[in-house]
């Protein structure tokens, strides 16, 4: 059963989008083509699609209109391999965020006669960090189902929230906007507006797990207000020894960045472009690399790494390294 | 006469290396890449310029012409990436059979081979004037195909071999909205793509992710035969950049959520102790005989992993680690919540107010050390077994203690 196969493909993808949608003229396949394939679908994908001599014999035009040979709209049929996988999916620890137990039966039912692609227990996430979302928990699921709700149906939210360094609950107005998830941190936060107390609205991020109660507004909002992102970079030299290159470029391939290669052997420009709010993540992650890595841009980062680096030599330093 | 460029491929591989380097390098020219020809660089890298499109910067360094597939894997809802599992290619034949045959298959009628060939001339070819035809073994061979594909079943009446299309699953909309966000972090979730892309309306995600790597995607059909082969107890055969033909049985993935690096836990065949591999190194993976011993290994890989920081499995006596941490508890409890969320099997103890003390067993000390250096400006001591190892970690410390106070450590 393999992975890659043509009817998992776009030009099948797009092929059946087209063939719901005839009749159609050419330009407007053309668009639909355009709309929904790569840089160079159109060229090779109208060839094979209207070329009456070697074409896929799909469809017959009559004068201007072209029409689908079919009796009946198409729609790909869901194979073994994706039955496999829902099932699989469905044993997952985080599952009853997304679906109701009823709804887990029912799907479990129309996959009875199929197997699991493979277990929780064959896949090792070593380094995922311990996490305090209770995911078993129905106060938790029952809040990431009215956040969803909030966010797909764009409803005022009221929330109850107690930070972890916090006694007291604050009520918060919040315009959901989406949850996001971090695997590393195996958490969940809602991300979103909250109105301040002189009822403008500024971005915030919650942990999911310090939410106590949601409730879901009737009145809509509008979402038109885009959210500011203020994108920040450093610059590193790298050097190449001890695998650090590998380790670097794969470490940081979840940032935008850019490598450079340099004239001295070994030696590589590294820019990584962040968001600040991610600033201390990065610091942590640059120390990590030890002396492989050494930012020279801009000087307000290099000064925390200093900090530290000083801190800890005022704290505990070997005297025999002095020597 | 040179063969017309295609933008979809046969093979996966080649691109799969290709788009890996443009995306994690995106420093290498022309001529660094040493996976093939010149003109197999030229159409690989125009396949990936037509797939990323939008994510396609270029530089020129040296008169040298260099690509890079820049994206930022914040806070995304989709992958880019999974496009790369959309390119096989077909012939004209597979198209064709592919809509005609569902189109019969459309309710629960039944087929032998013989009406279903009959059945496409009259009802499908027949519209056409040109001498275009199918075979009957062309249009057997493909019905074979959807069978194996779980798209149809076949069923024997007496000696005649009936076909039909097996009963067609609906998914709701709370099934969707759960691929929408296991798709981008559960295993192999270019299968939740492939699910998703044959709904005609799909409300938007409402998730977004941090801490995906989506370079994993490369590596999806390399993951899911394994994987497979894990859940089996079957021994593998693949290629990695290194040899080529390896006889493995795997017993674990090891995926890491802070590098995304992934690698294959095992054992070679005829060697006694555990190997790790890295994952986006295997290629050409196949599926072996079941192997009666795998629970034994598998016994050994869950001792060997109690004294193993991350995916090394060093086969080396335990050493003691215990790092001194001078934390003040009023202002920075967020570092204590660290040492607890990060410690993996370690030991945190509070000695005293803004004294803590954390303590592991390692077979493999190095794995420690990037770890241990995100703490810099807290460590109080170290006390290792591994002198040498502790040693090295100070001399690290120096050198880049160098690095940022040059001017200081000349004076």
């Amino acid at each position: 059963m393999p992975l890659f196969h043509e009817i998992y493909g776009q030009y099948f993808a797009i092929a059946e989008k087209v063939l719901q949608q005839l009749p159609m003229n050419k330009n407007e396949i053309q668009q639909v083509i355009e709309e929904n394939g790569y840089g160079e679908t159109l060229f090779h994908f109208a060839d094979a699609f209207f070329n009456e001599e070697d074409a896929w014999h799909l469809v017959k035009q009559d004068k201007e209109c072209y029409h689908s040979i079919l009796h009946q709209l198409p729609q790909r049929p869901v194979t073994l391999l994706e039955k496999q996988w829902l099932k699989t999916m469905l044993q997952d620890d985080k599952i009853s965020l997304f679906l109701t137990e009823a709804e887990q039966l029912h799907l479990l039912n129309q996959l009875q006669e199929v197997s699991v692609l493979f277990g929780p227990e064959d896949i090792d996430y070593y380094d995922q960090f311990q996490t305090d979302d209770r995911f078993h928990n129905t106060e938790y699921q029952r809040n990431i189902h009215l956040l969803v709700a909030g966010i797909q149906k764009q409803l005022y939210l009221e929330i109850e929230y107690q930070g972890l360094d916090n006694q007291v609950n604050v009520t918060h107005r919040i315009k959901p906007d989406k949850i996001e998830y971090s695997h590393k941190n195996n958490k969940f936060r809602l991300k979103g507006k909250r109105q301040t107390k002189k009822g403008k609205w500024e971005n915030c991020l919650l942990n999911v797990s310090e939410i106590q109660t949601v409730r879901l507004l009737k009145q809509h909002f509008e979402n038109n207000s885009v959210q500011r992102i203020t994108e920040k970079s450093i610059t590193c030299l790298l050097k190449d020894q001890r695998d650090t290159l590998e380790r670097a470029t794969f470490h940081f391939s979840n940032y935008r960045k850019v490598t450079q290669k340099l004239e001295d052997e070994a030696m590589y420009q590294l820019t990584i472009f962040y968001l600040a709010q991610d600033e201390t993540e990065l610091l942590i992650q640059v120390l990590s690399f030890g002396p492989f890595l050494k930012v020279t841009a801009p000087n307000r980062f290099i000064q925390q790494i200093q900090y530290r680096l000083r801190k800890q030599r005022e704290m505990f330093y070997p005297k025999y390294l002095d020597q | 006469m040179a063969k017309k460029f295609q933008e979809l491929v046969k093979n996966s591989e080649i691109l799969r290396r290709y788009a890996r380097d443009f995306y994690i390098y995106g420093f290498k020219d022309r001529e660094e890449f040493t996976y093939g020809s010149k003109r197999s660089y030229d159409n690989e890298r125009r396949r990936i310029e037509s797939f990323f499109s939008e994510f396609i910067e270029i530089d020129y360094n040296n008169g040298k012409k260099t690509l890079r597939l820049a994206i930022d894997g914040h806070r995304k809802s989709e992958n880019p990436f999974q496009r790369l599992w959309k390119s096989k290619s077909f012939t004209k034949n597979d198209i064709f059979l592919h809509f005609v045959l569902l189109d019969i298959f459309i309710d629960q009628q039944k087929f032998t081979i013989a009406e279903l060939v009959e059945l496409i001339d009259t009802d499908y070819l027949s519209v056409f004037q040109d001498d275009y035809m199918l075979d009957p073994l062309t249009i057997r061979k493909k019905v074979k195909e959807y069978v194996a594909l779980g798209i149809l079943q076949e069923n024997k009446q007496g000696k005649t071999l009936y076909y039909q299309q097996l009963p067609r699953m609906v998914l709701s909309e709370n099934v969707l909205q759960a691929i929408q966000f296991y798709k981008e972090v559960f295993p192999v979730g270019i299968i939740g793509e492939h699910l998703l892309a044959r709904e005609t309306k799909i409300q938007r995600s409402p998730y977004v992710f941090k801490h995906t790597f989506f370079h994993q995607t490369f590596d999806a059909e390399v993951t899911l035969l394994l994987l497979q082969a894990i859940h089996q107890q079957r021994e593998v055969s693949f290629q990695t950049y290194k040899q080529n033909d390896i006889q493995f049985l795997p017993l674990k993935i090891y995926s890491s959520c802070e590098s995304g690096r992934q690698h294959l836990v095992g054992k070679l065949k005829g060697k006694k102790r555990l190997y790790s591999i890295r994952l986006h190194t295997i290629s050409h993976v196949k599926l072996k005989a079941v192997n009666p011993q795998t629970v034994l290994y598998q016994e050994q890989l869950l001792k060997q992993k109690e004294v193993v920081w991350n995916a090394a499995i060093a086969n080396r006596p335990t050493q003691v680690l215990k790092v001194f941490f001078s934390i003040d508890e009023e202002k920075e409890v967020y570092l204590i919540r660290r040492l607890e969320k990060e410690k993996r099997q370690g030991d945190v103890t509070r000695l005293e107010k803004n004294r803590y003390l954390f303590q592991i067993k390692l077979a493999d000390m190095v794995a420690i050390t990037p770890f241990l250096r995100t703490f810099f400006g807290r460590i109080e001591k170290i006390q290792c077994t591994n002198r040498l190892w502790e040693k090295q970690f100070w001399v690290d410390y120096q050198k880049m203690y160098s690095l940022y106070f040059e001017e200081e450590v000349q004076r």
